[in-house]
């Protein structure tokens, strides 16, 4: 046996598995996004039509589409920072020397992570109230006047935006906090003795040592952000006024509310390819910073 | 009045944060056991109010179907004849709350004396059946959305109804297909 032939054996196992569970069904829901399978086509399948292009072409003119991409990028665009702030503040703090009871704060701060959305959501929904919520209560108390967080168009958004960075900091938090770790202890000692202050330590200490590690949690938690779906699910059901209806929803709505399979299918797409552009642009600005 | 403003609607409708409520009467045994003691004969039901007098409601709930392909034609009409029965109707009331179709139903005692039902009982004479089409329930959804804008003053009432109209063709296209070509053929 050939050197080659034996090294496709090795693989094969891995390439089978890859073949059946993830290059065939996405090339089915490629076919199937060029047709336009629903409800009559699954009772059978002589109702089903070849449409080219027309999903992807509908879309696009569907001011619905556009509406629920505009949120999508909205929350993406709020949230990433916000996130990844949150989380570095906090995995800076419990990996501060100074910080008392870090095992316990670590956990705490995890906790979001790993607690149920479903039951975080009942929770949420409490805290956001605007007559009875804890939110609105604190606000009270220093002049604000109620805000009806998940009833009004322009702060629904930005309520879902406050939960999910709640509910997902912890996970970035951890593994800034392996970064933060791994920057050596001579770097500071060394930039402290020339005289550097706080910031210039974490500017020019910090931030280009754990460097790699954020761009991989930016692009991970933008990657996420982008799927947007359980939060706006239990908290909004896309309401109000469609202000919170993100591609995913969307998609969720034309697939398996109405079964639209096709046009379902064609959305997966266009998601898929706008991710994969921001990726894609993301890593080459981060790329080029390394090298000036 | 939306629902992310209300915790709970039988003690807000208590608290007198909203005056009335659009709902059925799977509802009245509810509002009965949850309402304080002092409200206990300060709420009533009323039929459906439309532009002109009384108005039209939706017959709720779900209607009895037998698939032209049934294999069990004749057993299924005699579950439906078995559920349209009077004294049948007046149990299932008694131990749902929903209220039965038949007029002759509404005979019975707890029906005819309970001054809640009444207004249902004016409603029923004029209920509409939701259109038997698989479209219907998207058609419903899009009605919703469009009011949601139309309250919120995003548009005017005709740019509502062109709107509407619009979506709703688009959604029946598949089906005006299908009877096209069932035409045909």
């Amino acid at each position: 046996m050939k050197r080659s032939t034996a090294g496709w054996w090795f693989v094969a196992p891995a390439l089978i598995v890859l073949a059946m569970f993830f290059l065939l069904p996405v090339l089915s829901a490629l076919a199937m996004s060029l047709t336009d399978f629903d409800l009559y086509a699954l009772a059978d399948l002589d109702n089903l039509r070849f449409v080219g292009l027309a999903n992807y072409g509908g879309l696009l003119a569907d001011p619905l589409f556009w509406k629920a991409l505009g949120n999508t990028v909205y929350f993406v665009v709020l949230g990433v920072p916000l996130s990844i702030v949150v989380s570095l503040g906090t995995a800076m703090l419990v990996n501060s020397k100074l910080a008392r009871f870090r095992g316990f704060f670590r956990t705490v701060y995890f906790a979001p992570v790993v607690t149920t959305m479903v039951a975080v959501a009942v929770v949420w929904r409490y805290i956001f109230h605007t007559r009875y919520g804890f939110l609105n209560y604190g606000l009270g108390q220093i002049g604000i006047p109620p805000i009806d967080w998940l009833g009004n168009p322009a702060t629904s958004m930005p309520a879902i935006v406050i939960l999910a960075v709640w509910k997902n900091f912890g996970y970035n938090m951890i593994i800034l906090l392996a970064a933060l770790q791994s920057v050596p202890d001579d770097l500071y000692e060394a930039a402290r003795i020339d005289g550097a202050s706080g910031w210039q330590l974490f500017r020019h200490v910090t931030l280009p040592g754990i460097a790699p590690v954020l761009t991989l949690v930016s692009i991970l938690t933008m990657v996420g952000y982008f799927q947007l779906f359980a939060e706006p699910y239990v908290m909004t059901e896309g309401g109000p006024l469609q202000s919170t209806l993100s591609v995913l929803y969307f998609m969720y709505e034309e697939g398996f509310k109405w079964w639209s399979l096709g046009r379902a299918s064609a959305v997966a797409f266009l998601l898929f390819v706008l991710m994969f552009a921001v990726t894609l642009l993301q890593l080459r600005l981060t790329r080029r910073e390394a090298l000036s | 009045m939306s629902n992310t403003q209300l915790s709970n609607v039988w003690d807000e409708f208590g608290n007198g944060l909203f005056s009335f409520y659009a709902s059925g009467p799977w509802n009245i045994a509810e509002f009965k056991k949850r309402l304080p003691e002092r409200l206990k004969d300060a709420w009533m039901t009323a039929p459906m109010p439309g532009p002109e007098g009384p108005g039209l409601s939706s017959a709720g709930g779900a209607s009895l179907v037998i698939f032209r392909s049934s294999q069990r034609k004749e057993e299924a009409w005699q579950l439906f004849e078995y559920l349209s029965r009077p004294e049948v109707q007046a149990k299932l009331y008694e131990l749902t709350g929903n209220m039965p179709p038949r007029r002759a139903s509404w005979q019975t005692p707890e029906l005819a004396q309970s001054p809640y039902a009444r207004a249902y009982r004016v409603q029923v004479e004029r209920v509409r059946a939701a259109p038997k089409v698989p479209e219907w329930e998207r058609i419903a959804t899009e009605l919703r959305i469009t009011q949601e804008r139309l309250v919120q003053g995003l548009i005017d009432v005709d740019e509502a109804a062109a709107e509407l109209d619009r979506k709703a063709d688009a959604i029946l296209e598949k089906r005006r297909w299908m009877l096209d070509r069932a035409g045909q053929s």
